[in-house]
């Protein structure tokens, strides 16, 4: 109990500590680089920078896709649809390209494809009222049943061979690659949304307390269905993306991906039932993640047995998050006792 | 939340009206009622369009297929009332199917495979178990990650699969064998299922078990104040789910005839779209075996249905996602109309 009457700013290191403890985004970051500098060490090809810039193109994507569920999931509301998305959003450039010999008719039609997409999951959650987990499951099926019968299970190529097109995935601004710059944008506007406006403030109280934020006037539907079209918005951003890197619509593609990109939001510290979270986190979590997979190609460790790896560090990341927020908590106890103490208050 | 109080008991209402409106207020007002009634219909429908469909042989086969996703849902649906979830039943399909193979291989013996089965089922569900109850971490975070973990393990053991080495005469029967072949024939992953059904259907609707199960999914403080043992009643529920899985995958690699690495890809929202269907919830405290069995069912008289009709097989997946959505849609309109919310 002496702990009680010391001040815990007095402490270089319990300062530090409470830093540490009450600031999510940093403590990714610490996390972020301590893996960094673990793969430093043991693989050499991890210090060249030039497999930093590789490794940012790559997780751009789930980048983009993760942040629009953030964005949802501080409501309290899932999207599992998201891997369907990205190879319905394939389907859709690739076949517009092919039909119309237009690229931007190409895009345009796969952002309205998320957009429409993301407006039927929105309609389901909040005009109707259907749960929405169970909801997108089955949308999940049904957009990727569609894809199947629509191609028939086979790749649709892109017979213009728009390298316009595949610049958004290869093209290099200096060192850095555009899909990063796409991904960051977004992550940026994300951040400014939920951190700055109205907007953002009704959804951290729906995901809180969705009685109490509709008893205090906020439009709860209104808001849950603009969050399924943005996160419907970004699914399909994210296929654009992915389609880029190939320039052909794969039936298959982002099998899983909605698993791969909740790890993500969870291991950013986003709460499954709603108002917790942040997208800053969630954006280092995947850069994270994708560390962790890119140092182990780079290591010839089998694609195949970094699931196994990539699996305990969520665990322990999980972990490292609850003990993180005790450690807030009880340091904020800790404050209030103390300055209760030195009030001579000795009921507190 | 409004969702906590309920409406009086249904049946008062009932009393006092005829025996026929009761039979219908009883189908229509259930989810299981639901889903009952659109299996019937379709079974008609396609009864009607199909000589084949209504045959032994083509019923028996559907089922054997529906048995691995209703075995592995019976244990998920318990898990869910008890208001925790279990994504490592699809890696499972692969891991456990792994290294049961393995063991019929080194042993020559079907229940030494079948005991390795099912010793990892209990182990990986120990393991969840312990990290959620353990930790206090969420199931769904912890079995996302004993999703790639375990997936991880079958991919380290085996290349690519473990084939048959054994010849085991008795192995293929597990799946395409029938115990029982009089008065009608029903193979043995159909008998698996109903035995493991009527096992676990008495344990939930009458013993002090399976009530706190529902009670911990209702409310978890309620019950723990109340003395009910919630962590090692919540244990149980993950050993039997990883358990059961571990069952599906022994008759999925006898279907097989070898343990693949990549198997179950995906299985694990199957069965759960399956458990969500029959009713149950994942904030706990509902769900009953009848509806899951009913929902594996119908999704697999659907499949059947769309080969038997001749139809593309590329709708399969899609008509799966349609009726999830049909069977939510029907369910929250239900729930409106007798004002429950």
């Amino acid at each position: 109990m002496s702990s009680v009457f010391a001040s815990p700013q007095e402490n270089g290191w319990q300062k530090w500590k409470a830093v540490w403890a009450r600031n999510e985004a940093l403590s990714l970051l610490v996390l972020l680089a301590g893996v960094i500098a673990l793969f430093m060490v043991i693989e050499p090809t991890m210090r060249k920078s030039s497999v930093y810039w590789d490794l940012l193109r790559q997780v751009s994507p789930t980048m983009v896709a993760a942040v629009g569920i953030t964005l949802l999931l501080l409501s309290g509301e899932f999207d599992l649809t998201v891997g369907s998305m990205l190879a319905l959003t394939g389907i859709v450039i690739v076949d517009t390209f092919n039909r119309t010999d237009n690229m931007w008719l190409g895009i345009l039609a796969g952002l309205l494809t998320g957009l429409v997409i993301g407006a039927i999951n929105g309609t389901f959650v909040t005009v109707i009222g259907m749960e929405s987990l169970m909801t997108t499951l089955g949308m999940m099926f049904a957009i990727r049943g569609l894809v199947y019968v629509y191609t028939n299970q086979t790749p649709i190529v892109d017979q213009n061979r728009f390298t316009q097109f595949t610049r958004l995935w290869f093209k290099n601004f200096g060192p850095v690659p555009s899909p990063i710059i796409v991904a960051l944008v977004l992550v940026a506007l994300a951040y400014f949304l939920a951190t700055r406006t109205e907007f953002g403030r009704n959804t951290y109280a729906i995901g809180g307390n969705a009685n109490a934020a509709r008893v205090s006037g906020i439009n709860v539907r209104r808001v849950k269905f603009t969050l399924f079209v943005i996160s419907g918005l970004m699914a399909s951003v994210a296929g654009l993306l992915y389609t880029a890197q190939t320039d052909t619509g794969y039936f298959n593609a982002g099998l899983g991906f909605e698993l791969e990109v909740l790890a993500a939001v969870v291991l950013g510290g986003a709460s499954l039932a709603g108002g917790q979270g942040n997208v800053t986190s969630t954006a280092l979590a995947v850069l994270i993640i994708g560390t962790i997979g890119k140092g182990m190609r780079l290591m010839s460790i089998d694609t195949t047995q970094q699931l196994l790896v990539i699996g305990i560090v969520m665990l322990i990341a999980v972990y490292y998050h609850r003990i993180r927020k005790q450690t807030a908590a009880r340091l904020t106890q800790e404050a209030y006792a103390a300055r209760q103490a030195a009030r001579g208050n000795v009921l507190a | 939340m409004s969702a906590e109080i309920s409406t009086p008991a249904r049946s008062v209402g009932a009393s006092g009206q005829s025996s026929l409106q009761d039979f219908l207020r009883r189908l229509f007002g259930s989810q299981e009622g639901v889903l009952f009634l659109i299996v019937a219909v379709l079974w008609l429908y396609l009864m009607s369009r199909s000589d084949v469909f209504f045959t032994q042989r083509n019923i028996g086969v559907m089922l054997s297929q529906v048995s691995m996703i209703a075995i592995t849902g019976f244990g998920m649906t318990m898990l869910m009332i008890a208001r925790e979830v279990d994504l490592s039943v699809g890696s499972m399909q692969a891991f456990a199917g792994v290294t049961a193979m393995q063991a019929l291989n080194e042993s020559h013996s079907l229940i030494v495979g079948l005991l390795a089965a099912l010793a990892v089922g209990a182990i990986v569900g120990a393991i969840n178990a312990g990290a959620t109850l353990g930790l206090k971490i969420s199931s769904f975070i912890v079995t996302l990650a004993m999703m790639q973990i375990v997936r991880g393990l079958a991919y380290t053991s085996t290349n690519a699969a473990v084939q048959n080495e054994h010849k085991l005469a008795s192995f293929k029967k597990v799946f395409n064998g029938a115990f029982i072949e009089n008065p009608v024939r029903i193979p043995n992953p159909v008998l698996t299922m109903v035995i493991i059904f009527i096992i676990f259907g008495l344990i939930l609707s009458r013993t002090t078990f399976g009530r706190s199960i529902y009670a911990i999914g209702g409310n978890p403080e309620a019950a723990a104040l109340s003395g009910i043992p919630v962590n090692r009643i919540k244990a149980i529920c993950f050993i039997i789910t990883g358990m059961l899985a571990a069952l599906s995958a022994f008759m999925l690699i006898a279907r097989m005839n070898s343990g693949q690495n990549n198997a179950g890809f995906g299985f694990e929202l199957q069965v759960i779209g399956s458990v969500l269907l029959g009713g149950a919830s994942l904030a706990g405290g509902k769900g009953t075996l009848v509806g899951t069995l009913l929902a594996a069912v119908l999704l697999g008289t659907v499949n059947n249905g769309i080969v038997l009709l001749g139809y593309n097989s590329n709708w399969q997946t899609a008509v799966v996602g349609l009726m999830i959505l049909t069977a939510v849609f029907l369910d929250t309109m239900r729930r409106r109309m007798t004002g429950q919310s």
